[in-house]
């Protein structure tokens, strides 16, 4: 995995807003008003490559497909799993019966109306009902061969994948099939494997994106923190038997609390998981740092010990605001990181996808999004400027011998 | 003014949210339709009367009437307490222009389609006559209903916040003075009447300026900053005439960007125009500082220096998102501002008003009271962290060094106490 060994290196969480011919052209295949499979893979094919050149020419290091073959970040695994029957329910807000809608619940009662623009307004109810099976791996191979060739054309640095946590498909499914919710679970975990593996082999890091972790808190009004984390503790041991013989070297592990665009007084806190997270196997760590609610958390680092060779990718943009973050404040966020866990191991990221589900009416506007790009590329090349002022000064006077192993926390403290 | 000497205090910028009966008159008043004028007056120093209430149960310590005695917005509401103007259909909207929306049309596009009030169609004021302050009955109708508000109960001090002269009536059309110059110090020496009442009745007068710093991103390009400066010089001198003879204790200067939820990367810098800003005669400057646009700007302190005896009023939370600040958060930004110009010369307060009109409303309600309820907690925090437990007051000249390291403790061990020790004290 591509670290920040001679300047930050910068990604994002995955998902970007698709364009728009190319969500018509989902949605009318998958409402039927269309037949042109065919036209639809070229375009596809086309648009990923234009992503990921766009990715590029903005300074972004690694880069991913956008998602965009996906209808969901979530929701895309429905396809990929065999082993169920579905039933069409009405898609209801996900913070329905939340912490938080039980103290907001005017402004919830308001937010849940805006998912009319995701693809449909019906979901499947996924009914496990046989053995789970992956069955995606053509349109896994598709999405990775398209992957591939922009890459290669686009000349990026590195690219990854995102793919669903079994924590969160579960969640998302009813079991009909397996006696207990840890059989089901296992299930899952291995049918995933699958993908993850074929990711890796690949070539491409694989992200395993896991909000359910930390949404869990809030979407269960009844448990305490306590109950969370056992639950959590429990829980991530599937993705580890997941990811069993993967180089934790191709994995980065991302959790957040869902896209939820309202108060959030209720966020798990990640001081109280923190630990539980440490031990996914995962060379990265990709979580939300960049809003209202979580910018307080790097302090955590003063405390937590980042085990040796890991890297954290705090995100320094958010989806959370319109404005544009300035590349100062960026570049703050990242020397804040880097004062406490070392420059090398802080990957400068975004807090969640800017388009998590295929939609008409993204997160953000995507015109914003690549702007939010540009300043965090532009910020991460001040901290760079500021993190390795003293190696570039020493490199002049000196051989450069023993910058390669400064030792961590030496990187210029924020403050 | 009062000053954060034993904890820091809480403010905002002053507009809120108004109550839905309060709506219902102005609604008809804006429409033309026949209300009922004592019931309206009942309900308007009622609605005051609560929202002080709910300020000071929030941990507010410097109050506003919200603003709720507007029944325009922030800027145009001097049309009707000023002689001079008349309004004209606009042919393009005046709005509508600016480097910010050159540069995201779609997006601008799409906001423009879900703000009912711009597909309303607008306006032009045009000065066509003498300008005259003609409010003084208005005013006194808001001095004495927040001052019956006070009555009941216990706060800091009271604010109320006005537009400054930049500000008044912004995009208006000049007909009648020789010179947009000559037009600009008829509004400032006709404010000068609505300042000088506020601070004879007691209050703290605040002039909201969002303009200023505005303005850059309407006029440059095609003009230049030195343009764009000139501009601003000059109406800060008018302002400075308007506020002659007014203590400068006894007046907040607010500047802002705009508070419209766009990608604001043409903002003009505040080191820019910090020059600009601290030339205006006010104790206290209240300037945005929780949003991504200008959070990082706290570091201009840093080279500036804060004149002795002014108070720093940044925001530490924002109607920006509705992502609730955490209050540790909060304590942070303090913890920031306080290390670079004295934790004596900073008050906590917000980016922006959360209802620049009596139709607007940046946040829902519930999340601008829990907003509110995170800058009271925050500075709570704060607190403890730059004075930590009850000892005599350090020497000046090492205030600082001592809040730099405070700020740099983890806040979350001390963040219950405080606010246990913090609540009985008050």
């Amino acid at each position: 995995m591509k670290q920040s060994t001679s300047r930050i290196v910068t990604t994002h969480v995955g998902s970007l807003a698709r364009p728009p011919a190319l969500f018509q052209a989902m949605r009318a295949l998958d409402e039927g008003a269309s037949s042109d499979r065919a036209g639809y893979e070229t375009m596809l094919k086309r648009e990923v490559a234009d992503v990921v050149r766009r990715q590029v020419e903005a300074g972004i290091d690694v880069v991913s497909d956008g998602e965009y073959s996906k209808p969901g970040f979530a929701v895309y695994v429905n396809s990929r799993l065999g082993g169920y029957t579905t039933r069409q329910i009405p898609r209801a807000s996900p913070w329905a019966d939340s912490r938080e809608a039980r103290e907001f619940p005017e402004f919830y009662g308001l937010e849940s109306r805006t998912f009319a623009g995701t693809i449909s307004s019906w979901s499947n109810q996924m009914i496990c009902t046989g053995p789970v099976t992956y069955k995606g791996q053509d349109l896994l191979s598709r999405d990775l061969v398209n992957l591939k060739a922009a890459v290669a054309a686009a000349g990026a640095a590195e690219a990854f994948v995102p793919s669903i946590s079994p924590i969160d498909v579960v969640s998302n499914q009813r079991n009909e099939y397996y006696r207990t919710d840890d059989e089901f679970l296992y299930a899952v975990a291995d049918a995933l494997r699958v993908e993850y593996k074929a990711i890796v082999d690949a070539g491409f890091v694989l992200q395993i994106d896991d909000p359910r972790l930390s949404s869990h808190y809030v979407s269960n009004p009844g448990l305490t923190v306590k109950e969370v984390r056992r639950w959590a503790a429990s829980r991530i041991e599937a993705i580890n038997h997941a990811l069993s013989g993967i180089p934790e070297d191709r994995v980065r592990y991302h959790t957040c609390y869902g896209i939820n665009m309202g108060p959030r007084v209720h966020d798990l806190e990640l001081r109280h998981v923190i630990d539980i997270i440490l031990k996914i196997k995962a060379g990265a760590y990709s979580f939300e740092a960049a809003n209202q609610r979580h910018d307080h958390e790097w302090r955590l680092w003063e405390d937590v010990k980042l085990p040796n060779g890991k890297s954290l990718i705090p995100g320094c943009i958010t989806h959370a605001s319109v404005l544009v973050e300035h590349p100062q404040l960026v570049a703050d966020r990242i020397l804040r990181y880097a004062s406490v866990v070392g420059r090398e191991n802080v990957i400068a990221g975004a807090d969640c996808g800017f388009g998590t589900q295929a939609s008409s009416s993204p997160e953000i506007h995507p015109t914003i999004v690549w702007a939010k790009f540009r300043s965090l590329v532009e910020g991460a090349k001040l901290a760079s400027k500021e993190l390795w002022k003293r190696t570039a000064r020493k490199a002049k006077a000196k051989p450069a011998r023993r910058t390669a192993q400064r030792p961590r926390r030496r990187a210029g403290r924020a403050r | 003014m009062k000053r954060s000497t034993e904890r820091i205090l809480t403010t905002h910028v002053g507009s809120l949210i108004r109550p839905p009966e309060l709506l219902e008159f102005i609604r008809a008043r804006q429409a033309g339709r026949p209300y009922d004028k004592p019931a309206y007056s009942r309900c308007l120093k009622d609605s005051v009367a609560a929202i002080v209430r709910e300020q000071a149960r929030a941990g507010i310590d410097v109050v506003s009437d919200g603003e709720f005695g507007k029944t325009i917005s922030w800027s145009q509401y001097v049309l009707e307490r000023m002689s001079g103007f008349e309004r004209r259909p606009a042919q393009i909207d005046p709005y509508a222009k600016g480097a910010d929306r050159t540069r995201f049309p779609e997006f601008y596009a799409e906001m423009d389609m879900a703000d009912p009030a711009r597909q309303a169609g607008s306006f032009q004021p045009v000065c066509v006559a003498p300008i005259r302050y003609t409010g003084q009955a208005e005013l006194q109708t808001d001095i004495d209903n927040l001052r019956a508000a006070l009555a009941t109960v216990k706060v800091a001090e009271a604010f109320l916040p006005v537009a400054a002269p930049t500000s008044v009536v912004p995009d208006r059309r000049n007909e009648f003075y020789r010179t947009d110059e000559e037009c600009v110090e008829a509004i400032a020496a006709a404010m000068r009447t609505e300042y000088k009442m506020i601070v004879d009745a007691g209050f703290v007068v605040q002039l909201d300026d969002a303009r200023a710093a505005v303005t850059f991103d309407r006029m440059v390009p095609p003009k230049t900053f030195r343009d764009y400066y000139r501009w601003v010089n000059l109406n800060v001198e008018a302002m400075n005439h308007a506020l002659e003879g007014i203590p400068e204790d006894r007046v907040r200067y607010h500047v802002c960007w705009g508070s419209w939820p766009g990608p604001h990367v043409t903002d003009v810098p505040l080191k820019d125009i910090v020059d600009l800003v601290l030339k205006v005669r006010a104790g206290a400057y209240v300037i945005e500082g929780a949003n991504p646009r200008h959070e990082h700007e706290w570091k201009v302190w840093e080279t500036v220096k804060l004149p002795k005896g002014k108070v720093l009023i940044p925001g530490v939370i924002s109607h920006a998102t509705n992502v609730v600040e955490h209050p540790e958060l909060v304590a942070e930004r303090i913890a920031r501002f306080a290390s670079v110009v004295g934790r004596e010369n900073v008050i906590a307060g917000t980016d922006c008003g959360f209802a620049q009109g009596p139709f607007h409303r940046r946040v829902h309600p519930s999340i601008m009271w829990a907003k509110l309820e995170a800058l009271a907690e925050g500075a709570r925090i704060a607190t403890k962290q730059l004075w930590g437990a009850k000892r005599p007051a350090p020497k000046p000249a090492r205030r600082i060094a001592r809040a730099q390291r405070r700020a740099a403790k983890p806040a979350r061990r001390v963040a219950k106490p405080a606010a246990k020790r913090a609540r009985r004290g008050r």
